[in-house]
């Protein structure tokens, strides 16, 4: 379990984060979501015991992580500017970890060489970009982590190679109950893989929400009514956004399904259609006027 | 599974050697060149200059070794540590499961190896040599060792120092510049604020002589040779370990504290900023007050080079701090500056006007046990070694207190009034009865006290301290040497090595020296000659001055004095025992003799340039110059000529210089055997009468 408590960091004179609390649990993919500069890298840094926080507590296992030997054997952060040492190979760099992690897995690593395809004896600074990411996850997946921190870890991949990388982290996270904390500026980037969800703002997080959760309770209808719309049509429902398209009315309703579907149902829409909402429009919706803030941000 | 406590951590070290080998490997190659091979070098000339191997290890004239030594812990200390001063690597690797300390420790191993591997290759390389090209006359193995132990000390006192630099800044290039400037630093400062209060206060003292040993770059440029008093001293072993360690702790706690976030600023603490600022605004006001008090000696320029130097390091740190101009542009920016330099302002007005009564100050009379009292620190440095050249004679004490009480009412006349008058300095040094000394030093023209130096400088006390032949036990001379001090070009000299003739001449020059007035003492006359008093080998321990050189294979083994043109009665000895026409130059050597007037600074200044002091054509001024043949002319123009040097200080400072002459002396073949000059009091009538109109 990750977990942040009120965390807030002042960089000089400007706040890099105020009060943020995250909550990671055990075995599942948090996706921290935020446009650049809302404080995500400082945030991971501050998780993977990198930086130090001026307030609040960061747990992982229960345990304060700075300096803290024993858990961060057990973590791997890998950050969105990567580092290697210079003339170093893959395999150079996986002689090092292999002194500095104990839970290096030789293994596994031979295994990852066949999915990354990526020649461990070339110098890893002469590689792409993507390449370099590649190398990446291959060392910090053969660490065979309990907490993996990668902050815009997709960045640079190529389609094929993003899926990969997300089913390796999956996997892992299946298998071992590996606990994942990825953060992204592309929230649909995270749709697919996130079990949780959360989004930092101008160094605050305004919104934690479970995945399922936000997606079961939030509703996109559009329906035609003969005639006017009954005027009393949702009046107890909680309507976060109507619109009028000629004679289509759409309306966006936080509530359960069956009972809105019921309640449509009783003034005989000509046509009734509920629609499937994207991540960034729930946000949108949910999030009223911070949402239009935010929505150049979740592209 | 690693123990959490672990000391060093191997994968850090592995990488470090893998990295950064490379700078010890350069530097044993240049280490080699320099002393392994200098020593084949020199074992292959014919003639080995007997300490040309033992300045070796001693860093005498040796440039490449300080070369190295100043940067090769630098370059290390910054490589080491570069990771730090780069966000990407500062992230990646704190984030691995390894403590602060443990990478720091790590990195300091490391860099502690790579130092000292080259060295030790050297040295053993070097007594290897010493052993089988049979060199242990020219060095020995402990000489090694102690460069050994030398290069190690101050590698590693520079590498630390980088290192703790590291740890306040946040880039590498910083880090660098500050280490060497925070090895200036203690020496740098002192000299600053030393000069300052100099200018400012009257009667300041400033005693600059080991100042060198506070910093180590010019503690190693300086060398370590003991003949020059120079070697590590027993205090300053234990000092720079001491500072070692306090350097390795402080760093490792400045890691600890350090937020990585800050790598890439200029300083990566916070309140480190405001000390760097205002240090450094602070060293640049001294520089700009002393540049114009060296160049202008006036109070204005002075304020103006505190204000120019001042607003200089403002804006050099803040742009240092910022990395950009952009402060500029407001005007709140120079906040600061101003607190800084109404408080500055605060300071000098109380320096000034002398708020804690400095210059008035004198011990009270009874207290004064000792008192030194000389025209420099010199005697006094070095006085530990010969007793001490202090005056304890309560009647001198008395003299030179009252000369002091003098200078304190003369403030008016001798401060700031340096470009005007020739001045020399005098020093005091109270030794009071509570074990505490009181110094003052001030800038006086002599002649202006001659009353008040008289008394000193007639005491046998003064005599004793300033006439080595005083304290000459004549059984102790093996011979005595007469050298003329102007010689007609055949070489002469009279040797004295009958006993009792040393006897009787000792006996005799040290009444000539107890004859001697305050006059005598001070008309500048160049002696007849310069006496040489051999002493006996088993007896140089009698004669702390000379015993103190006993190691050095070219020892002087004499005590030196002369015989001065006052020097009556050892004319009258030398006469009636027959050296007296070998111990000078007499007129009968000298065809004749050219005096010429100078009128100006600027014609003098133009003969010493030229070289052509005297007009070798006589043709050209005729009335200009004055050719002496009558050998009763010549004989007074010997007994009265001054060195022609002094011609500067009198066209310098007497603004009536209307009697300066320069003399040449010449042979019958026009060879000229010297110059000499003429001022004041000392032009004999005939010269006058000649130049007059």
């Amino acid at each position: 379990m990750i977990e942040a408590k009120n965390i807030s960091k002042m960089f000089d004179d400007s706040a890099a984060l105020t009060d943020v609390s995250i909550n990671v649990k055990k075995g599942s993919i948090y996706g921290l979501v935020g446009s650049n500069g809302a404080g995500k890298t400082t945030l991971l840094k501050i998780l993977a015991g990198v930086y130090r926080q001026d307030q609040g507590e960061v747990l992982i296992d229960n345990q304060k992580v700075f300096e803290n030997i024993e858990i961060k054997s057990k973590t791997v952060f890998i950050p969105d500017s990567l580092y290697f040492f210079s003339q170093y190979t893959v395999k150079d760099m996986a002689i090092f970890y292999q002194r500095i992690y104990a839970n290096w897995n030789e293994e596994r690593y031979q295994i990852l060489k066949n999915a990354f395809q990526l020649d461990e004896h070339k110098k890893i600074q002469q590689m792409s970009k993507g390449m370099q990411r590649q190398a990446a996850f291959w060392l910090a997946l053969s660490i065979t982590p309990d907490f993996l921190i990668l902050d815009e870890p997709l960045d640079g991949l190529d389609p094929i190679m993003r899926q990969k990388v997300r089913n390796l982290i999956i996997q892992d996270t299946a298998e071992r109950e590996m606990t994942v904390l990825i953060s992204s500026h592309n929230l649909r980037e995270l749709e697919d893989l996130c079990d949780n969800i959360g989004i930092l703002h101008q160094g605050r997080l305004i919104v934690e929400k479970e995945l399922d959760d936000l997606k079961s309770d939030i509703h996109k209808i559009q329906a035609a009514f003969q005639g006017d719309q009954p005027k009393k049509i949702f009046q107890n429902k909680n309507v976060l956004y109507h619109e009028k398209r000629g004679s289509v009315r759409l309306f966006i309703i936080r509530g359960k399904k069956e009972e809105i579907i019921q309640e449509v149902s009783q003034y005989q829409p000509l046509v009734l259609d509920i629609l499937p909402l994207t991540l960034e429009e729930i946000f949108i919706y949910e999030m009223g006027g911070i949402g239009y803030e935010i929505k150049n941000i979740v592209i | 599974m690693k123990s959490k406590t672990s000391l060093f951590n191997k994968g850090f070290i592995l990488n470090d050697f893998r990295k950064y080998s490379w700078v010890a490997i350069v530097n044993t190659l240049a280490l080699l060149f320099i002393i392994p091979l200098q020593i084949i070098m020199i074992n292959n000339n014919d003639y080995i200059y007997n300490e040309a191997l033992k300045s070796l290890f001693l860093f005498v004239n040796q440039e490449m070794q300080c070369i190295l030594i100043l940067t090769v812990p630098v370059v290390l200390a910054v490589l080491l540590f570069r990771y730090l001063q780069v966000k990407t690597s500062s992230d990646a690797l704190h984030s691995l499961p390894v403590k602060r300390s443990t990478i720091y420790r790590s990195h300091i191993l490391t860099g502690i190896v790579l130092l000292i591997l080259p060295i030790i290759i050297t040295g053993i390389t070097s007594i290897a040599l010493n052993i089988f090209l049979d060199l242990g006359g020219y060095y020995s193995a402990s000489d090694v060792f102690r460069w050994l132990g030398i290069t190690t000390l101050m590698s590693l006192t520079i590498f630390f120092t980088c290192v703790f630099v590291g740890m306040m800044v946040g880039l590498s290039a910083v880090q660098g510049v500050l280490t060497y400037i925070l090895l200036l630093f203690p020496a740098g400062i002192l000299v600053l604020i030393n000069l300052n209060l100099d200018f400012f206060v009257y009667g300041f003292s400033f005693n600059n002589t080991n100042l060198d040993k506070l910093s180590p770059i010019t503690r190693v440029l300086q060398g370590f040779n003991p003949l020059n008093e120079r070697n590590m001293s027993s205090i300053e072993i234990p000092a720079y370990l001491a500072f070692c360690l306090v350097l390795f702790l402080l760093a490792d706690y400045l890691y600890k504290v350090r937020n990585l976030e800050n790598a890439t600023q200029s300083i990566a603490f916070g309140k480190m900023r405001n000390v760097f600022k205002y240090g450094v605004t602070f060293c640049f006001m001294l520089l700009g007050g002393v540049y114009f008090q060296q160049t202008q000696q006036t109070t204005s320029w002075v304020i103006f080079g505190y204000l120019a130097g001042s607003l200089i390091g403002y804006v050099v740190a803040e742009t240092v701090l910022q990395k950009s101009l952009g402060f500029f542009k407001e005007l709140k920016s120079f906040k600061g500056y101003a607190v800084f330099g109404a408080i500055m302002v605060i300071l000098m007005v109380g320096i000034r006007f002398d708020l804690i009564g400095y210059e008035k100050k004198l011990p009270p009379l009874d207290e004064v046990q000792q008192v030194y009292f000389s025209d420099s620190y010199y005697i006094y440095n070095n006085n530990e070694k010969y007793q001490t050249d202090s005056f304890s004679d309560q009647n001198n004490i008395q003299h030179i207190y009252q000369l002091h009480q003098k200078l304190i009412k003369d403030k008016e006349i001798n401060y700031l009034t340096k470009g005007q008058k020739q001045k020399r300095n005098a020093v005091f040094i109270y030794q009071l009865s509570d074990g505490t000394t009181m110094t003052r030093d001030y800038e006086i023209t002599y002649d202006e006290y001659a009353n008040y130096l008289k008394p000193i400088y007639q005491s046998e006390e003064y005599k004793k301290i300033h006439y080595d032949i005083l304290e000459v036990n004549p059984a102790d001379v093996e011979k005595i040497t007469l050298r003329p001090n102007m010689s007609a070009g055949k070489y002469k000299e009279a040797v004295i090595l009958d006993p009792a003739a040393i006897e009787e001449v000792t006996e005799i020059m040290k009444q000539d020296v107890m004859n001697k007035t305050y006059e005598q003492m001070t008309e500048q006359k160049e002696p007849w000659a310069s006496v040489s008093m051999l002493i006996d080998n088993n007896k140089l321990n009698n004669y702390p001055k000379l015993s103190e050189t006993i190691d050095q294979p070219d020892r002087d083994k004499q005590i030196h004095a002369s015989w001065d043109k006052s020097g009556y009665l050892l004319e009258n000895w030398l006469k009636e025992k027959g050296y007296y026409q070998k111990a000078r130059i007499l007129p009968e050597e000298i065809a004749y003799a050219v005096v010429e007037k100078i009128k100006s600074r600027d014609q003098w200044e133009e003969k010493r340039r030229t070289g052509y002091k005297i007009n070798e054509n006589a043709a050209d001024n005729k009335f200009d110059r004055l050719e002496i043949r009558d050998k009763d002319q010549i004989e007074t123009c010997l007994r009265e000529y001054r060195s022609e040097w002094l011609l500067s200080d009198s066209l310098n400072h007497n603004t009536e210089s209307n009697d300066s002459y320069i003399i040449g002396f010449y042979g019958r073949d026009k060879e000229n055997f010297g110059y000499g000059s003429f001022a004041g009091n000392n032009v004999p009538d005939f010269v006058k009468e000649h130049f007059k109109d």
